[in-house]
């Protein structure tokens, strides 16, 4: 059997990138291994618990089930792209920080991703379509409750701001 | 491994995974584990037409299409190697829902995420784009697409029976041309080395559509209805999919003689199965018929 390499262009947190993968690597290991990024988290390997979620064009993803190669030619976005050049955090980094959203924080970057998206797609979504889309990563500490209410937080902080 | 979720895997797929071995990974700590890291090396196509695509299929036999990945890779990880990946994401017009005379045609690339958000199909197919929406979370759907729920083959998967019991055609391309073929004629009567552009799913005024997964991996069951004739799809009790259609009247009894033994394991035994086929469909029915469509 032969393996093949592919060359791969893409945006990662607003950098241009490029890179030979083999066909067979997988995003997670070119954003940790080869990007130093390992704010994503490799957790159930099986595309079910979100641990490894990153953005590819404004969608949430499992990095552990994605090939690199998938990424060509998009704008991929990491946790650790979030905060603004002088660190101020993103409003669903800070909300996460206010309401204790996490106890080991394993899940944590993919939950925060995840709910990037949710207010990126949605800038005021309501309690119902919160649990509906953040019901998509698993978190084995929290109970969720506060992750909820973190989003929650995060939409009326976005919301006044933009006012 | 063995937390609920990885044990649902491992049930609606066990005849996927190889013994422990080849494909297996020992890290530091001592722990073994299945890992993408074992995904053997392949080569990859990315055809930019649909014949380009049976073309590239019939030229390797160890090959696969790849659409959004998600269960192919899991299978890969599994230890089912691949020569060659075909990459559809270069190929046009197999996204696309649109409105023809008497059908809705959804492109087989077109994401659970695309038919839940489509405005044509909650115009004219609102129950089912309503009972699609409970597939997987949302990183599954944006990413999974119908197709692929439909070739993956699996039964606990929820797109083959919802389009058998809709009376859906799915449109392959083979080497010899066109093929339609009745998604309740099931996973076995799909051509071999083809392409699956687009399903048509028909548009009648009085047809309804009920869905119930809530006692899924054991049993799913979804029921179309168009006035007194009924059409049943029982998923996850069966290696694939069992379909039977007749007069509302006569369903107790058809399942009752008709539906071949459930599977019997720990999850759910073959009896309880069979009972909550028949508890699912009466009661899928009787909502229908009161205009309670959930
Ligand atoms: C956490 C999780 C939860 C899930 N929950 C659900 C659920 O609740 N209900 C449900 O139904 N499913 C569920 N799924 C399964 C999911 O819907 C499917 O895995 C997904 O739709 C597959 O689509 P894909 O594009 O990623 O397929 P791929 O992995 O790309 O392909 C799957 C198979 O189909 C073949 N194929 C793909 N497209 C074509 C084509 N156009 N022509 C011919 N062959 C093709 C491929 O060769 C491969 O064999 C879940 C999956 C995960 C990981
Ligand atoms: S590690 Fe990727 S989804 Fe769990
Ligand atoms: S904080 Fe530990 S898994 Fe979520």
């Amino acid at each position: 059997m032969s393996g093949e390499l592919a060359f791969v262009s893409c945006t990662v947190n607003g950098v241009a990138r490029e890179f030979h993968v083999r066909a067979e690597d997988m995003l997670i290991d070119v954003l940790r291994d080869r990007l130093a990024l390992t704010g994503a988290k490799l957790s159930c390997d099986l595309g079910a618990c979100g641990a490894c979620t990153v953005l590819m064009d404004d969608k949430p993803v499992s990095s552990c089930s994605t090939f690199a190669w998938q990424a060509g030619g998009s704008e991929i976005r990491t946790v650790e792209g979030l905060a603004g050049a002088d660190g101020t955090l993103d409003p669903v980094q800070q909300a996460f920080v206010d309401n204790s959203a996490f106890q080991c924080g394993y899940c944590t970057p993919g939950m925060i991703m995840l709910a990037r998206a949710l207010l990126d797609h949605d800038p005021s979504p309501d309690r119902d379509a919160i649990r509906a889309w953040m019901g998509a990563n698993i978190c084995r500490c929290t109970g969720y409750e506060m992750i909820i209410e973190a989003v929650e937080n995060a939409a009326a902080a976005s919301q006044e701001a933009g006012k | 491994m063995h937390s609920s979720l990885a044990r649902f895997f491992i049930d609606k797929a066990a005849s996927d995974f190889e013994p422990a071995g080849m494909y297996t990974h020992a890290t530091d700590a001592g722990w073994i584990s299945r890992t993408h890291r074992a995904i053997a090396p392949f080569r990859l196509q990315q055809p930019t037409t649909p014949s380009e695509v049976v073309q590239a299929l019939i030229e390797s036999e160890d090959s696969s299409i790849i659409a959004g990945g998600i269960d192919l890779v899991r299978r890969m990880r599994s230890g089912n190697s691949q020569d060659t990946l075909i990459d559809l994401s270069a190929v046009s017009g197999l996204r696309e829902i649109e409105d023809h005379a008497g059908f809705i045609r959804i492109g087989a690339l077109a994401t659970h995420w695309d038919v839940e958000t489509s405005p044509l199909l909650a115009a004219r197919l609102p129950a089912f784009q309503a009972a699609w929406k409970t597939i997987g979370n949302v990183r599954i759907r944006m990413t999974g697409t119908v197709g692929g729920n439909l070739m993956a083959a699996e039964r606990a998967y929820d797109g083959p029976v919802l389009l058998g019991v809709s009376g859906a055609k799915l449109v392959f391309l083979t080497d010899g041309g066109e093929v339609k073929i009745a998604a309740s004629d099931g996973a076995g009567s799909y051509p071999s080395r083809a392409l699956l552009t687009a399903i048509e799913i028909p548009v009648m005024p009085n047809a309804q559509l009920g869905f119930d997964r809530t006692l899924k991996p054991v049993v799913s069951v979804a029921v179309g209805l168009v006035d007194q004739d009924v059409s049943v799809g029982v998923g996850c009790a069966h290696i694939s999919p069992f379909f039977w259609s007749g007069k509302v009247s006569e369903v107790e009894a058809a399942l009752a003689s008709a539906l071949p033994e459930p599977i019997d394991n720990p999850m759910g035994s073959a009896a309880y199965r069979r009972r909550m086929v028949t508890v699912l469909a009466r009661r899928l029915i009787r909502h229908l018929h009161e205009g309670d469509a959930s």
